[in-house]
C-alpha cells in the first residue's frame, strides 16, 4: 500500500477537521510531497463548500410559528385525550383551573371564584356532567381555549390585557355557556326588587290595613292581584315553564297553568 | 436560553411552553433536513410535526446519550424513509435568477446552475445511507460519534459511508465535466 492509500479514506475527514491533531499533522507533511493528494484535498473543499450552498427554498418566520402552533394543538389534544374521563369534575376541572390560573390577573381569578362561590350549585351540577369520549367537540374546544391560554403565558403587561385575552376568555366563556346549556338548570329567576314592586305591597297593605303575605295572596282580587303581577318585571321559569310579563296583564288572558306560575311566584315573593 | 436538559425536566414536569422553547430551538433545522431528504415542502412539514410529536411522546425515555439534536435528526430521518417509500409527490426546485445580468453573468450562472443541478442529482442518486450521512454531517453538522447513533449504526462505518458518498459525488462531478 502507497502513502497516499493510506490517506485517501481521510482527506475528506481532514476537510471537516474531523482528524486527531496528530493526524492532520501527518497528512499535512504529506501533502506538502504530494501534489496528488493536496489537489484531491482542494477538490473535496470546493465539492463540500458546493454541497453546503446547494439552494433549499427559505422558510419564513410566518410558516414556522404556524407550524409550531401546530405541534402545540396536536400535544395539548394529546394530553387531554389522556386525561381520566372517569372522573371529568377532578382532572379535568383542575387542569383547567391550573391553566388558567397560571395565566390570568389576580382580578380575573377573583371574580372566577366569584363566580363559582356565587353558584356552587351550578358548578357541582358542571361537574357531575357525564362527559363524551374525549374526541368530542367539547374537549376540541377546551383544548383550543387552554391551548391559546397557555400560549399568552408570561404576557403580565398590564396594558393590552383584554386585547390578549379577549379571545381565550371568549373561548373559555363560550365552552363554558356550553356546558350551561347541557347542564338544564331548570329554575332560573331573575331577580324583581325593583321600587315598584315595594310600592305596590305598601299600596296593598294600606288598602288591605295587612300586611301583604303568604297567607294573604289567597285572598287577594283579581284587581290587587294584577296590581302586583304587573310589578313583577321580567320573565319567570318554573320547571322549564315560561311567563313573560312584559305589558300590563290581564289575569283573564292567563291561562290555569299561567295563572298556578303567577300564584305560586307571587308567594315565593310575599315569603320573601 | 435554558439548556436542553431543564427544558426538558421542566416538559417532563408538566410544561408544555418549555416544549415549546425545544420546537423553537430545533425547529429550523429539522424542516431543513426533511426537505432535503424529501424535496417537498409539504412533505417535509408533516415529518417535522410529526418528529416532535413522537419526541414529545417518547421525552421520558431519553437519556442524553447524544444530543437532543441528534435525537431529533433521527426520528425526523426514520419518518423521511417512511415518507421516502411512499408514492412521491412533486419535488421542487428553486429558479435560478438570471433576469437583468449581462451576457457573461448569465453565461457563468448558466454554468453555475447546471453545476448544481447536477450536484443536487448526484445527491438524489446516492444510496440512501450515504445520502442520510451527508445530510447529518454537512447540513446539521453533526460529529460523526452523533451521526453513528443517530443511524445506529458504528462511527467508523459511518465514515466509510461518508467517505464514498464524497467519491462518488466528485465522479459524478468530474465525469459530466470531462463530457
Amino acid at each position: 500500500m502507497t502513502r497516499c492509500e493510506n490517506f485517501s479514506d481521510r482527506l475528506s475527514l481532514f476537510v471537516l477537521g474531523d482528524l486527531s491533531p496528530a493526524e492532520s499533522q501527518r497528512l499535512q507533511e504529506h501533502m506538502s510531497t504530494c501534489a496528488s493528494c493536496s489537489a484531491e484535498v482542494h477538490g473535496l473543499r470546493d465539492l463540500i463548500g458546493e454541497l453546503k450552498s446547494l439552494p433549499l427554498a427559505q422558510v419564513g418566520a410566518p410558516a414556522l410559528q404556524e407550524q409550531r402552533e401546530m405541534i402545540q394543538e396536536q400535544i395539548l389534544a394529546e394530553e387531554l385525550r389522556h386525561l381520566p374521563i372517569a372522573d371529568p369534575g377532578d382532572a379535568f376541572f383542575v387542569a383547567q383551573r391550573k391553566a388558567i390560573a397560571e395565566s390570568l390577573e389576580q382580578e380575573t381569578l377573583q371574580d372566577l371564584a366569584a363566580l363559582e362561590a356565587s353558584s356552587p350549585a351550578l358548578i357541582s351540577e358542571l361537574k357531575e356532567l357525564k362527559l363524551p369520549h374525549p374526541g368530542d367537540l367539547f374537549f376540541r374546544r377546551q383544548a383550543k381555549a387552554i391551548q391559546k391560554v397557555l400560549k399568552q403565558e408570561g404576557r403580565q403587561e398590564r396594558e393590552g390585557f383584554w386585547a390578549a385575552w379577549a379571545k381565550p376568555l371568549a373561548a373559555a366563556a363560550a365552552v363554558f355557556f356550553l356546558v350551561l346549556g347541557i347542564a338544564r338548570i331548570t329554575q332560573w329567576e331573575m331577580s324583581t326588587e325593583s321600587p315598584d314592586w315595594n310600592m305596590a305591597l305598601e299600596y296593598l297593605a294600606v288598602e288591605m290595613d295587612e300586611e301583604v303575605g303568604l297567607e294573604t295572596i289567597d285572598q287577594l282580587d283579581d284587581r290587587q292581584l294584577e296590581l302586583l303581577a304587573n310589578n313583577l318585571e321580567g320573565s319567570i321559569y318554573v320547571e322549564s315553564e315560561e311567563l313573560l310579563i312584559e305589558e300590563p296583564v290581564d289575569l283573564e288572558d292567563l291561562n290555569e297553568k299561567e295563572l298556578d306560575l303567577l300564584i305560586n311566584r307571587l308567594e315565593a315573593k310575599a315569603q320573601t | 436560553m435554558k439548556e436542553d436538559r431543564q427544558l426538558i425536566q421542566e416538559v417532563l414536569e408538566g410544561n408544555l411552553e418549555a416544549f415549546n422553547q425545544i420546537v423553537q430551538s430545533y425547529q429550523r433545522p429539522i424542516y431543513y433536513l426533511a426537505l432535503r431528504m424529501l424535496k417537498n415542502p409539504e412533505n417535509a412539514d408533516e415529518v417535522t410535526q410529526k418528529t416532535f410529536l413522537k419526541a414529545y411522546r417518547a421525552l421520558s425515555s431519553f437519556q442524553f446519550k447524544s444530543s437532543l439534536k441528534t435525537w431529533l435528526s433521527a426520528i425526523a430521518l426514520n419518518l423521511c424513509r417512511t415518507e421516502l417509500m411512499r408514492p412521491r409527490r412533486e419535488m421542487v426546485e428553486l429558479p435560478d435568477q438570471l433576469a437583468d445580468s449581462s451576457f457573461d453573468e448569465r453565461r457563468d450562472a448558466e454554468e453555475a446552475s447546471h453545476r448544481r443541478h447536477l450536484l443536487q442529482q448526484a445527491l438524489e442518486d446516492l444510496p440512501l445511507r450515504q445520502k442520510e450521512v451527508v445530510m447529518l454531517r454537512i447540513y446539521q453538522e453533526l460529529p460523526f460519534k452523533e451521526i453513528a447513533e443517530a443511524l445506529d449504526s458504528t462511527e467508523s462505518a459511518v465514515k466509510v459511508n461518508f467517505h464514498h458518498a464524497m467519491k462518488s459525488l466528485k465522479e459524478r462531478i468530474g465525469h459530466s465535466e470531462d463530457k
